[in-house]
């Protein structure tokens, strides 16, 4: 069996014992507790072919551990996952795009913030591999959805991290076990994400988050722009919410039911960045004076140092907030406040194979 | 070099990952948010001699090196 977890990737023999197999798995730190596939070399084998590229290839240096992210290595971890082959290319997309220096893996992945990285795909592929984008209700769907969404996390475990020391976040986070979601094109009143990016349509794209936990927006009653907005802004302009703090990149994940009332008011989705950034303000007033060291400098520059009623926006600008359109039917949307110091990435799925 | 004790491990594996195996660590006490300013300064005046120490001669061999806390609460108390 090949086992590509250490910086040189080594081979182990064990004896063909899927419960030993996982029990010694399990004890090196290498899981994330759930039974995992046996990585052996021919599955790794045909992962990688599903890559398009060579095993040795090195796909990036990951923190905090400098990690050697090899092919080979993302295989491994894709094997465990139960991914298939055909699933590669977003995970390599993936590691591609938290390596960026802006990403800041290593201040995702060593803080204290309950934070994971959420890969969020667009285009073509998340149709073709069934990425939930909100509207697959039927677990017999999610498959594409749980092991991409958990080999990424093994991958940050093994691969990025050292197991059971490099995560510190404070209450632990479900997004530490699996994390992705992609967006519902289908139902959205505007261009995708990717396309605001600057990528083609046709082109399929992974965005990485530095994402705490998300929050439920529940507005049921509202048939106007302004009502639905209304409350998204007071979700999301809280003292809690360290993007108050400074200059950070929130991620509103519109419901297509939010999305279609606010749309059908005459709102583009850069109206709703504006709205949001104008309106989605913390009064200076409702921070405890004690907690204003916590605020960027140049948010103490421009609001801080003002007056009791000055209102602290949730970005630096408006073209900061994220807005995606997700999920199926229901009258919710979610808002997740993301880590200061992380800023998303957005990375092209090369389809090699 | 200077952490504080709540993140020795992830210090010390980092250190190894860089090929720093026997590198020297001050380590301060956890946590750091919630401590006045003469708590700092007190800490800082503690393993900053400590710090100097590692970088400008031999170490006795260990890995981590705790502040004082029975001179640190001396120094807090004046």
């Amino acid at each position: 069996m090949s086992v590509t977890m250490a910086n040189q990737p080594r081979l182990i023999t064990l004896d063909d014992d899927y419960d030993a197999i996982n029990a010694y798995f399990y004890e090196q730190g290498w899981t994330d507790g759930l039974p995992i596939v046996p990585p052996t070399e021919e599955r790794v084998a045909a992962m990688i072919a599903g890559s398009g590229l060579e095993a040795t290839d090195v796909v990036a240096v990951l923190e905090p551990r400098k990690g050697l992210a090899t092919v080979e290595k993302i295989a491994a971890c894709a094997v465990m996952a139960g991914c298939r082959p055909e699933y590669m290319p977003v995970l390599i997309a993936g590691v591609r795009a938290v390596a960026e220096p802006q990403f800041n893996l290593y201040g995702v992945l060593t803080s204290t913030h309950n934070a994971s990285v959420l890969l969020l795909v667009n285009g073509p592929i998340r149709e073709r591999l069934q990425i939930n984008d909100g509207r697959l209700k039927h677990p017999n769907q999610w498959h594409a959805t749980t092991t991409i969404g958990r080999a990424f996390q093994l991958i940050m475990q093994n691969i990025a991290g050292i197991p059971g020391s490099t995560q510190s976040e404070t209450q632990g986070h479900i997004g530490r076990y699996h994390h992705i979601i992609a967006e519902n094109e289908v139902h959205s009143p505007w261009q995708p994400l990717h396309v605001d990016q600057g990528f083609a349509p046709g082109d399929s794209t992974v965005t990485v988050f530095g994402a705490c936990p998300p929050q439920h927006i529940d507005n049921m009653g509202s048939t106007d722009a302004q009502g639905v907005l209304m409350s998204i802004c007071d979700s999301m302009a809280t003292a809690g919410n360290r993007n108050t703090q400074g200059e950070g990149y929130p991620l509103l994940l519109l419901g297509p039911q939010h999305a279609s009332t606010i749309a059908k008011d005459g709102f583009s989705k850069a109206d709703v960045q504006r709205y949001l950034f104008e309106h989605a303000r913390l009064p200076l007033s409702r921070v405890p004076k004690g907690d204003l060291v916590s605020m960027s400098q140049k948010w103490r520059k421009f609001y801080c140092s003002h007056n009791e009623d000055a209102r602290l926006p949730i970005a630096d600008r408006p073209e900061d907030i994220y807005v995606v359109v997700m999920g199926g039917t229901g009258t919710h949307s979610m808002f997740v406040q993301t880590q200061l110091g992380s800023r998303p990435v957005t990375k092209k799925i090369e389809e090699r194979s | 070099m200077f952490v504080s004790e709540a993140f020795v491990v992830p210090a010390r594996l980092e250190a190894e990952a860089l090929g720093l195996a026997s590198l020297p660590i001050v380590v301060v006490p956890h946590p750091m948010a919630d401590r006045s300013e003469a708590e700092i300064d007190a800490i800082a005046a503690l393993a900053l001699p400590e710090i100097a120490k590692l970088l400008t001669r031999d170490h006795d061999g260990r890995l981590e090196y705790p502040i004082d806390l029975d001179r640190f609460n001396r120094r807090l108390r004046g």
